[in-house]
């Protein structure tokens, strides 16, 4: 019976191979050279007692926490430091790359109907999916191996093989855990954007639990997935439990996946379609009611998850100030409550420039979806018929950069609302809004540059628009890391929140703010250009 | 109609997508009140041309105007009098059949009227379902439905009964024909054949890129030769010898004749026929499929990837 069901899943994982076999390999390009170079670069950036003391100073505070994860205790040695700075991070990006995969092989093939094709033919009924689940087993097995030889290579001051063994397997058995997090959504959701939204709200999840219990109660670190891989300890304790954890959960998932799998129709979810209107709302009648018809659910959605991973930010804050009482290194100013506070805004203000490029990033992403619409939409042979009506092109395409715009730049504002919010409900001396207003103006228009450049890719280039992601990622390494892998300067000017200062720290530029503001405007106008010119494919 | 000025006018087209020349000389007119059939094999460039003549593709060279006007820099203006349906119809996945006719006449600024409830009734659509769960037929009845119920001066269709079951292709070429009578002018691009010979006033046929027969189907028989089986008293010892006789087969045992005969030489062989006292006489009139195939078969029909 099983055999009959998975009836030539080799073949299709060939097959799938062969098609994928290049967006696979830069993902493991990439993402092993980021991995292998940085843990290069650490017995430079960390090597003595003196720089590592230092950094330890910095990730113990709570913000950093936050965002990294936490530390061992002392005495740390680079290896350490380099676990502590880059497990999580890899650990975001291993889930991105597995969603990025598991969807479209799933309910992607089946939605272009080639799965539809594939089962017409001497195929087992369940062999796509162990096709898709077994390339990505492959792609994480992949990555693991490439892991560990890159961090035997990179020579890393205090590494041994069972703390490389252990964190490589980690990442790659952290990765394979999101993948399978990502098809039991498939089965439950009825298309592949309703499942890829699922999935990232269950990592959302995971990553705000696992922020939150890290700084205030480790132990719960322990119920959040994602947690897992910080429990490791790589390096210092080498502490394979969590690996028994992932691996019990990913037979649950697997076996939730057939069980759904079984109870569900060809392409179509668990959930069953309720029958719609009958005739429009008064408000669907352009571009603009059709764009709100379709995105307003995930527009909010990302609002709303914003806003509360800003809060969730924010509400560190007190701890912030609170580290301050115990560092010897301020212990002089205890005395004196004037110069105690001004320290302790300094530093947090410094946190907030720090943060702000994680919400800035998010915010770009439901703006560059919306603004990509016209070209998603027209390869699925959606815009054809608007096309052939009176709406003109400039009129469509600029319908979707204003409100990709507007969707960037609220949810811009609810992420940095939600830090305000919450810090100075935590805060002793509330921060003035007046930082938090200068925090939005000034990367206000970096994130719009962002969506101009795609902009421009899609009047002008609309082969190429998925370049846009890949600069996303980039500013985001860039923004993120780039402070404490000590990047050279010019690195920082590939982003176009390089240019801005430190906002809250320095004061906002309002130079910087006309001219990227123009750019703006200018990308915009030559991509409208652009898309009033070119031919319009038909479905493909 | 000679005298009236053409809804689509269309000269020496020609688009190119990068070294591959897709349409390499297309010329035809399409004049208020008549249905012009746009026939040709997959990949022959019907739907490049439809898709220039929307706007959507931008021609290398020629000249394409619609209402008189240029179909690419005036396409908004046109565009407000004219209904296109596709041949693959594509839905936004998450709206209902219902909202998307909505949404379609009222962005052409039209009203939602009794005509397309009747339509949707007509052409038994479930209007509450969402795209997602249409089949084909279904996508393709929301454009039909969309667009017949448009007051528009220019009716565009690219194969549009291709997913319709035959109550529902019915509906269609009912629709059609009274848009006709109303004098509208309709371009139709269809593979079946038998509904363009029934619909259609004037047709083009496009090979490879080159529009290489235009007009009537009556003229376009002329082109072609009739097929005619006979029985006569006297026997037809020199029909293989008459001009324009072709083809002479002979069934002894029903004295029976059939021949194939040129439209020019259809009056001599009458002629000689009734000389020959007829007892019975069946003339069959090539079919469009006849015509078809006689411009395609084996003829150097290149297999041409669809690159629109």
């Amino acid at each position: 019976m099983f055999n009959q069901a998975a009836f030539q899943t080799g073949r299709l994982l060939r097959i799938n191979l062969r098609r994928d076999w290049r967006k696979l390999l830069v993902w493991l390009l990439v993402m092993t050279g980021l991995f292998a170079a940085i843990a290069g670069k650490f017995n430079s950036l960390y090597g003595t007692k003196a720089d590592i003391a230092q950094i330890t100073a910095t990730l113990k505070n709570p913000a950093m926490i936050a965002m990294f994860g936490r530390l061992p205790s002392a005495p740390l040695n680079t290896a350490d430091v380099f676990a502590s700075e880059m497990t999580v991070f890899m650990a975001i990006f291993g889930a991105i790359m597995n969603f990025t995969f598991a969807i479209p092989l799933t309910r992607g093939d089946e939605e272009s109907g080639v799965t539809e094709l594939v089962s017409a033919h001497a195929v087992g009924i369940l062999a796509p999916l162990n096709a898709a689940i077994s390339e990505l087993f492959l792609l994480n097995a992949g990555l693991t191996g490439l892991y560990l030889g890159g961090l035997q290579l990179s020579g890393l001051t205090g590494a041994t093989f069972a703390g490389n063994l252990v964190l490589s397997c980690g990442l790659g058995l952290n990765g394979f855990l999101f993948a399978l997090v990502a098809i039991v959504c498939a089965q439950i959701s009825g298309s592949s954007r309703g499942a890829m939204s699922m999935a990232y709200g269950v990592f959302g999840l995971a990553y705000l639990w696992r922020m939150v219990t890290d700084v205030t109660h480790p132990s719960l670190t322990w119920w959040s997935p994602l947690g897992w891989v910080e429990k490791f300890s790589s390096y210092r304790d080498n502490n394979w439990l969590p690996a028994l954890l992932m691996l019990i959960s990913i037979v649950i998932l697997l076996t939730a996946t057939l069980l759904l799998r079984e109870h569900r129709d060809f392409n179509s979810g668990l959930i069953a379609p309720r029958p719609g209107r009958k005739r429009a709302v008064w408000w669907l009648k352009g571009p603009a009611g059709l764009f709100w018809r379709l995105d307003r659910t995930t527009i909010l959605v990302w609002l709303i998850a914003v806003a509360i991973l800003g809060a969730s930010y924010g509400s560190v804050f007190d701890s912030v100030a609170g580290i301050l009482k115990h560092n010897p290194l301020y212990a002089g100013l205890l005395g004196d409550p004037h110069a105690m506070h001004a320290a302790t805004t300094q530093i947090i203000k410094s946190f907030m420039a720090l943060l702000t490029i994680v919400f800035a990033v998010l915010a770009a992403i439901p703006g560059l979806q919306l603004i990509n619409r016209i070209i998603s939409d027209e390869n699925r042979g959606y815009l054809e018929l608007l096309h052939a009506g009176p709406t003109p092109r400039w009129r469509l395409f600029g319908t979707l950069i204003i409100g990709g715009s507007l969707t960037s730049l609220l949810t811009l504002g609810a992420g940095i609302a939600g830090l305000g919010g919450a810090a100075n409900a935590v805060l002793k001396q509330p921060l003035p809004s007046a930082n938090f207003i200068n925090i939005f103006i000034a990367n206000s228009t970096a994130v719009l540059l962002i969506l101009s450049f795609a902009a421009i890719l899609a009047g002008w280039l609309p082969r190429f628009t998925n370049l846009i992601w890949g600069y996303l990622g980039l500013i985001f390494f860039v923004g993120y890391l780039g402070g404490l892998l000590n990047l050279p300067k010019w690195t920082d000017k590939l982003s176009p929140f390089g240019y801005l200062g430190r906002v809250p720290v320095h004061t906002l530029n309002w130079s910087v703010f006309w001219w990227q503001l123009a750019l703006v405007a200018v990308c915009f106008a030559i991509a409208l250009v652009g898309y009033q010119r070119r031919d319009i494919a038909a479905k493909n | 109609m000679a005298t009236q000025s053409p809804i689509i006018h269309i000269e020496q087209l020609q688009k190119q997508f990068g070294k591959f020349q897709a349409l390499k000389d297309v010329s035809f007119d399409v004049f208020p009140g008549e249905v012009f059939g746009f026939i040709g094999p997959n990949g022959a460039g019907k739907s490049t041309t439809i898709r220039t003549l929307l706007g959507l593709l931008r021609a290398t060279s020629g000249t394409a105007t619609i209402f008189g006007q240029d179909v690419y820099h005036d396409a908004v203006s046109i565009h407000k009098r004219l209904a296109y349906v596709p041949g693959d119809v594509y839905l936004w996945p998450n709206l209902t059949g219902g909202e998307i006719i909505d949404l379609f006449l009222k962005l052409s600024k039209q009203q939602h009227t009794a005509k397309t409830d009747a339509l949707i009734k007509q052409f038994a659509l479930d209007p509450t379902k969402r795209a997602r769960t249409y089949s084909k037929g279904n996508r393709q009845k929301v454009a039909l439905i969309a667009a017949l119920s448009q007051e528009a001066d220019l009716y565009i269709f690219d194969e549009p009964t291709s997913g319709l079951d035959p109550l529902n292709e019915r509906v269609f070429q009912d629709a059609v024909l009274s848009l006709k009578e109303q004098g509208k002018a309709v371009l139709l691009s269809s593979h079946i054949l038998s509904e363009v010979e029934r619909m259609c006033d004037r047709i083009g046929i496009i090979r490879a890129g080159e529009i290489i027969e235009t007009g009537s189907l009556t003229e376009m028989r002329h082109l072609t030769r009739t097929q005619m089986t006979v029985q006569t008293k006297q026997p037809l010892a020199d029909l293989a010898q008459q001009a324009g006789v072709h083809q002479v087969t002979v069934d002894a045992s029903h004295q029976r004749i059939t021949f194939t005969v040129d439209a020019e030489a259809m009056p001599a062989v009458i002629n000689y026929l009734a000389a020959h006292q007829v007892t019975a006489i069946q003339s069959t009139p090539p079919t469009l499929e006849d015509l078809f195939l006689r411009y395609y078969d084996g003829d150097n029909v290149k297999e041409v990837v669809d690159h629109v």
